[in-house]
């Protein structure tokens, strides 16, 4: 079997083949095309096909793309209409009406334009109550006639939401029908389908969203199967979800709304494969860039979810997602100094260009890519494996400047900006973990990105975090990750109900139908492995407001089980529990997996065959180290040059093509039987 | 040990003062034998009435604290790491307190802060919350403290209180503090404050529109151990909870916060850990200094001067009386700026004053707005603002008069009034008046479906006003709170009876203009159990939303019963009601509905002048009705109609 990998990212699309059968494994960057990201997607294939795998060859490619993203950013979306229960047809403009925490204080903040103008978004006669009965049936005509109204404006998408469907979606099934007969080519998203949650502003913006991209993603993925196709690709092409898991690209066309946001998830999903055949399954990973830093937690293996994402502020997208969280910290972060006088650190990048002063092309910022390079601890001359040749004298000078602003040594300037990028991460990541009710201290920190290797030692001393594990490719894990994800679906819905008062005989048959429902959509996907399934409530204590996930046994479904289990899961993560009380449920969730193809396939072809290595040092360099202030003499490796269980002890350098491993003096590494870097910090 | 609490204020700038404070008793045959003062520079400034402009020039005290140099024996590296350790802390409080609160005042709407203070009970650091608490804490956190004695607070004790007299802005703030010892010494402060569903009194919500003293607004809570020794004080705990109306969710809520209380020590503890208790103590001067700086250096882009503003509060819901706000702004050249109150209004005989620590607040919050400059937050941006709230005004209501909607609606109007005055100075950074009333809505019934009782509480969405450049924002909330988010229908529904009929923008609200002011929304309410009683807070009925610079008034605030499909005037209802928004005691029946209609925000510039295509958008859109787009923005009527005949669907919508 021959699989690839296409991940499209901001500035480079990376490519990932895997040959079952002979084990070779081809990985390769393409320059992203923003304009139109099938550009680069096929211009890779044509590599490919160079390199000797022809497309007609492939058996598989899983594709991680940002097209919903940017399609909502750019706002260049669909014209899209919007037929609501009559009398809410502005709940979509009239949002929460809050602003985002940033922008407090701005009187002159503007709000982001909803997805859909005014005249667009017409309300018809319906209505469910709250307990689901439905008080009003659709008014046909009339919803014909809005309908009618909306086509004859031109629009290429409809998004339907009615108060209550999430109880009872009668109403929009009959509208979502009418519209079919009516209308075959029209794109039509219910939120009922999307988004089957309580919160009607919520609902109905993730639903519109969904509306407004499914035109643009079917064209995006229509041009791209047909270039697939025309070059000899006989399947269909499969989608990274947001939630780490993958569809086929004909449930990406219906459900679009799943792709949001999915960036970032492949990479969680490749440190979760990767640390797990390390024997580690509780992990922090860790993946920072040229301008960001994404973290998420991975406990025993399983992945954390979360449902507040927003793609621009007060504009939520309330499907389950992996719970990553970004901050702006990364190799192109600026430091800087403030109106007051103080040293500051991002959240500002230069970015590709002009990128950090030692790019030479005319920026003269001193970055953190600037400050580790007057600290020594990258090679000027194989940077990016030696494609491109940094100037430390433009660094020195750039660090130079703030230095002598405040009287001080300029190592001392470089580690200082460091250590602030440090403090920020290492705050995300404390956040992050208290969230979860986790100590940092029981994780191994996974090191991802060009220049999460660099600091990752830093970090997790700081943490208490005693061992750091560096995979190959850092800079490459998310095209990684595509070849790793599973078949995944995730469905949500709102059952507001007291536990003691309702009993569990209507919770067990809602959720029942919940794991059929998972089942069945998996099995349509048409693969062979046996899905597994995984059942939670969102619940909370009686008129609390904030619902905790609680995993629950669907054979094994009692009052009594049920809130025990709450009422432990509210004592791990904020120390008290109030069993007295009565126990709230919210939502009812279920997720169905199905594993594509065994992790090992890939893994094991991305351990090294250590033949010809001898795993002696390239030289050593002056550098400054982090742990005793001053400048030390380092061993450099070269990664590809390390044999099977060496042992290296700090101060060393390991350079590979897409990153550096810094290994401070109070660290020992090792190369692990995967050919894993795995740091061992001596924590206070 | 006394029983009775004083609350003395300088007669001239209204500030609370204490015996530590050393205030001048004013003894001269001219003044009040009763009058306290900060200094002679207040009591002469009172006795002469100087104007803001000798205030400015003679107050020496007010015009000190110049940009200055950060302190070159610290490490700029260690203070960034400091810094951003202490913001940790706070933020980390607040998601203790959102992840474990009870109402949605705080989980849904963010209705809360958190803050740490310094041994000398400076602001250090505090979680970006509502502007209200921004300007609040700092007040109602020390003057807490110097009403008791600190040496008998012991580790693991919690202070609890929500005298508005003593800083807090009103009943339902309430505000919880914990010392953090090292050593046997007092080295931090942390707190947190949140708005409670309910404090008691004579309302659901304990929001009365009608009050007249404080006593009705609810249980005044002085600063009290709430914990000792990390134990609940469990007399106090009754105490409380027996005059609330939801103690389930109140002692859920207490938890809360006395648990972001527990995340503030048990974080300060690791910072010390890491930095030392001497080091991390030395850098805090810095910190506040360096936000003196930013702020006195933001401040340069309003040019120095005395600016004047008013804005008019409707009435106080007991009298027909309308209340009005003057402020006169002194930008000073070295970043200061002095508010002076003075000139509006005596205090109100309902709740409609604001108390002292709510007019510091609506004048920080006004300054932040225009300098937009992503300032940090601790005692060092106070430092410049000094304000002068005359005692017995509506700016700063004397004990015992009612306040509790002095912090939810007068906030908005004493901004309105320096928002105003900062229009002159700065006219491209400003906009024009925004609706800036909440629009409350409490009640109380019984459900009948699980015959429990059911505390009402909801607000609604007003437009904001237009500026130089743009149209105002529709549908958000009040300049006071604006991170507070709506009530959503369907968990409005799930909660209680009700049937919401519609929830939409009001056309036409927004005030016309060359930009035109934000729409509100409007909404009905339809009951199906069988009876409920409700009150309404708000303003805007008698005084809507004005334009600037020739721009148009928005559509006034309307609050309707509808009885029988026909919409009724409260005041009409024969109740003897005397306010058409501010009433309570209103009953209403199976099948009957509140209306509510709120207005949007004021224009800026002729309507006249406004671009056709706009206009046109608007009308398309249905933004403005087709009567506004032909009578005062003149576009023909016969474009009007093609316009209304090719977009609008149908009228009822």
């Amino acid at each position: 079997m021959r699989s690839l990998g296409v991940d499209i990212g901001g500035t480079f699309t990376d490519f990932l083949a895997l040959d079952d059968a002979t084990g070779e494994l081809t990985l390769f960057k393409v320059p992203s095309t923003p304009h139109d990201p099938s550009e680069a997607f096929l211009t890779g294939l044509d590599l490919l096909a160079q390199a000797g795998v022809p497309t007609s060859s492939l058996d598989q490619c899983i594709h991680g793309t940002t097209v919903a993203t940017n399609t909502v950013i750019q706002r260049n979306g669909a014209k899209t209409g919007l037929i609501t229960t009559h009398g809410f047809r502005d709940v979509l403009e009239i949002g929460r009406s809050n602003r985002p925490y940033d922008k407090v204080y701005d009187l002159q903040w503007l709000r982001p334009k909803p997805l859909v103008e005014r005249y667009l978004r017409l309300g018809v006669h319906e209505r469910a109550d709250s307990h689901g009965r439905i008080v009003e049936p659709l008014d046909e005509d009339e919803f014909v006639d809005a309908l009618d109204f909306l086509v004859g404006h031109g629009i290429e998408a409809l998004a339907i939401t009615f108060l209550f469907s999430y109880l009872n979606p009668t109403n929009e099934r009959r509208a979502l029908e009418l519209a079919r007969e009516r209308y075959p080519d029209l794109a039509v998203s219910i939120s009922s389908a999307i988004l089957p949650q309580w919160r009607e502003y919520e609902r109905t913006n993730t639903t519109v969203a969904d509306a407004y991209i499914k035109p643009v993603m079917a064209r995006y993925l229509g041009n791209l199967e047909e270039g697939l196709w025309s070059k000899g690709f006989q399947h269909e092409l499969l989608i990274m979800k947001s939630n780490g898991g993958v569809m086929q690209s004909w449930t990406a066309r219906e459900f679009p709304i799943h792709t949001f946001l999915s960036g970032p998830a492949a990479a969680v999903v490749a440190a979760k494969h990767i640390g797990a055949q390390a024997g580690f399954t509780n992990l922090i990973e860790m993946d920072m860039g040229g301008t960001s830093f994404d973290v998420a937690l991975i406990d025993g293996g399983e992945f954390y979810y979360t449902t507040e994402a927003e793609i621009e502020p007060t504009l939520p997208v309330k499907v389950a997602m992996l719970d990553i969280r970004t901050i702006g910290a990364g190799g192109g972060s600026i430091a800087w100094i403030d109106e007051g006088g103080a040293l500051k650190v991002g959240p500002k990048s230069a970015g590709a260009d002009p990128g950090p002063a030692c790019y030479g092309r005319g920026g003269t910022d001193a970055t953190t890519t600037d400050a580790n390079l007057v600290l020594g601890r990258i090679d000027p001359e194989y940077f990016l494996g030696g494609r491109m040749r940094l100037q430390p004298e433009l660094a020195e000078q750039a660090v130079g400047r703030l230095a002598q602003h405040f009287g001080m040594d300029t190592h001392r300037m470089a580690q200082g900006i460091l250590d602030i990028t440090v403090a920020k991460m290492v705050q995300e990541i404390r956040s992050a973990a208290a969230e979860r009710g986790a100590d940092p201290r029981d994780y191994v920190l996974f090191a991802g990105g060009g220049a999460g290797p660099l600091h990752a030692a830093q970090i997790a001393r700081e943490l208490g975090i005693r061992r750091v594990l560096v995979p190959r490719a850092p800079g490459l894990l998310s095209a990684i990750g595509l070849q790793l994800s599973d078949l995944r679906f995730d469905s949500v819905r709102t059952f507001p109900c007291i536990l003691e008062h309702a009993g569990t005989e209507r919770l067990g048959e809602l959720l029942q139908e919940m794991v059929v429902e998972g089942r069945q959509r998996i099995l349509s996907e048409s693969f062979e492995a046996e899905p597994i399934t995984i059942v939670s409530l969102e619940m909370r204590y009686e008129r609390q407001n904030w619902e905790l996930t609680i995993p629950v046994d669907p054979q094994n479904l009692t009052v009594e089980a049920v809130s025990r289990a709450f009422d432990r899961e509210h004592e791990r993560l904020y120390g008290f529990a109030m069993p007295t009380e009565y126990h709230e449920i919210i939502n009812l969730r279920c997720t169905t997996i199905a594993q594509l193809k065994d992790p090992a396939h890939l893994l094991t072809r991305l351990v090294p065959d250590f033949t010809g290595a001898d795993g002696r040092p390239t030289g050593t360099r002056q550098i400054y180290d982090d742990v005793q202030r001053v400048h030390v003499e380092a061993h450099t490796y070269v990664r590809d040059n390390l044999v099977c269980g060496q042992q290296i002890d700090g101060p060393a350098l390991i350079t590979e093509p897409d990153s550096t491993i810094y290994i401070p003096s109070d660290c020992s590494a090792r190369v692990d039987d995967y050919g894993n870097i795995l740091i061992e910090v001596s924590v206070r | 040990m006394t029983y009775f609490l004083t609350h003395r204020k300088c007669a001239f700038c209204g500030v609370m003062l204490f015996d530590q404070d050393d205030p001048v008793v004013d003894v001269s045959p001219n003044g009040d034998p009763e009058a306290y003062y900060c200094d002679e520079l207040c009591q002469t400034a009172h006795h002469e009435q100087w104007p803001l402009e000798k205030v400015a020039e003679r107050f020496t005290k007010w015009r000190q604290g110049a940009p200055s140099e950060p302190r070159a024996e610290l490490d700029p590296i260690t203070l960034e790491l400091i810094n951003t350790g202490l913001s940790f802390i706070v933020r980390q409080m607040a998601h203790t307190m959102q992840r474990t609160a009870y109402s949605p005042v705080f989980a849904e709407a963010h209705d809360f802060t958190c803050a740490l203070f310094d041994a000398g009970l400076e602001l250090v650091a505090q979680f970006n919350g509502l502007p209200g608490h921004l300007g609040s804490l700092r007040f109602a956190v020390p003057w807490a403290i110097k009403a008791i004695d600190p040496s008998t607070l012991q580790p693991g004790d919690v202070l609890i209180h929500n005298d508005p007299y003593r800083g807090a802005p009103h009943l339902p703030e309430v505000c919880v503090i914990r010392p953090i010892f090292a050593d046997g010494e007092i080295v931090l402060w942390a707190a947190t404050t949140a708005h409670q569903i309910d404090t008691g009194g004579k309302e659901p919500g304990s929001m009365p529109g009608d009050a007249t003293e404080i006593y009705q607004e609810g249980l005044i809570i002085p600063p009290i151990k709430l914990f000792e020794r990390g134990q609940e004080c469990q007399d106090v705990f009754r105490l409380i909870l027996a005059n609330v109306r939801t103690p389930r969710s109140s002692y859920g809520d207490l938890l809360a916060m006395c648990g972001s209380l527990l995340t503030a020590e048990r974080l300060f503890g690791e910072l010390v850990e890491r930095w030392g208790l001497e080091t991390v103590l030395a850098y805090l001067p810095e910190i506040k200094d360096h936000a003196e700086r930013r702020m006195r250096i933001a401040m340069g882009v309003l040019p120095a001067g005395v600016y004047r503003g008013t804005s008019v509060i409707d009435d106080d819901g007991v009298t027909n009386d309308a209340y009005h706000i003057h402020a006169a702004v002194a930008i000073l050249e070295n970043g200061s700026v002095i508010v002076d109150y003075r000139g509006s209004s005596p205090q109100a005989r309902g709740p409609v004053s604001a108390a002292y620590s709510v007019a510091h607040a609506a004048a920080l919050n006004s300054l932040l707005q225009v300098l937009a400059a992503d300032l940090p937050v601790n005692q060092g941006i106070h430092r410049p603002l000094h304000i002068i709230a005359p005692p017995g005004t509506v700016v700063n209501v004397n004990h015992p008069g009612p306040l509790n909607s002095g912090n939810t609606e007068s906030h908005n109007f004493l901004a309105e009034a320096i928002l105003n005055a900062l229009l002159i100075a700065a006219p491209e950074r400003g906009a024009a008046p925004l609706a800036g009333t909440t629009c409350l809505l409490t009640g109380g019934a019984r459900n009948p479906e699980t015959r429990e009782p059911y505390t009402f509480v909801t607000w609604e969405v007003a437009g904001w006003g237009a500026m130089a450049h743009a149209d105002g924002n529709n549908a958000m909330g009040r300049i006071a709170s604006m991170i507070v988010r709506n009530i959503p229908v369907e968990v409005h529904e799930t909660q209680f009876p009700w049937r919401i009929k519609y929830w939409t923008l009001r056309v036409g609200s927004g005030g016309a203009g060359r930009f035109r002011g934000g729409l509100g929304g409007m909404r009905e309410y339809q009951l199906l159990a069988p009876e409920f009683v409700f009150g309404v807070n708000s303003n805007r009925a008698r005084f809507a939303p004005q334009g600037v610079f020739g721009g148009h008034p928005s559509l006034p605030t309307r609050w309707w019963v509808r009885r029988n499909g026909n919409l009724i005037d409260p005041l009409s209802l024969g109740l003897g009601l005397i306010s058409p928004d501010k009433f309570s005691g209103v009953r209403i029946t199976a099948g009957e509905s509140i209306v509510v209609e709120c207005p949007g925000g004021g224009g800026w510039g002729p309507p006249q002048e406004r671009e056709r295509e706009r206009v046109v958008e608007d009308l398309k859109q249905g933004y403005i009705s087709r009567e506004e787009a032909v009578e005062v923005y003149g576009l023909e009527e016969a474009t009007a109609d093609e316009i209304i005949a090719r977009y609008h669907w149908r009228e009822d919508q």
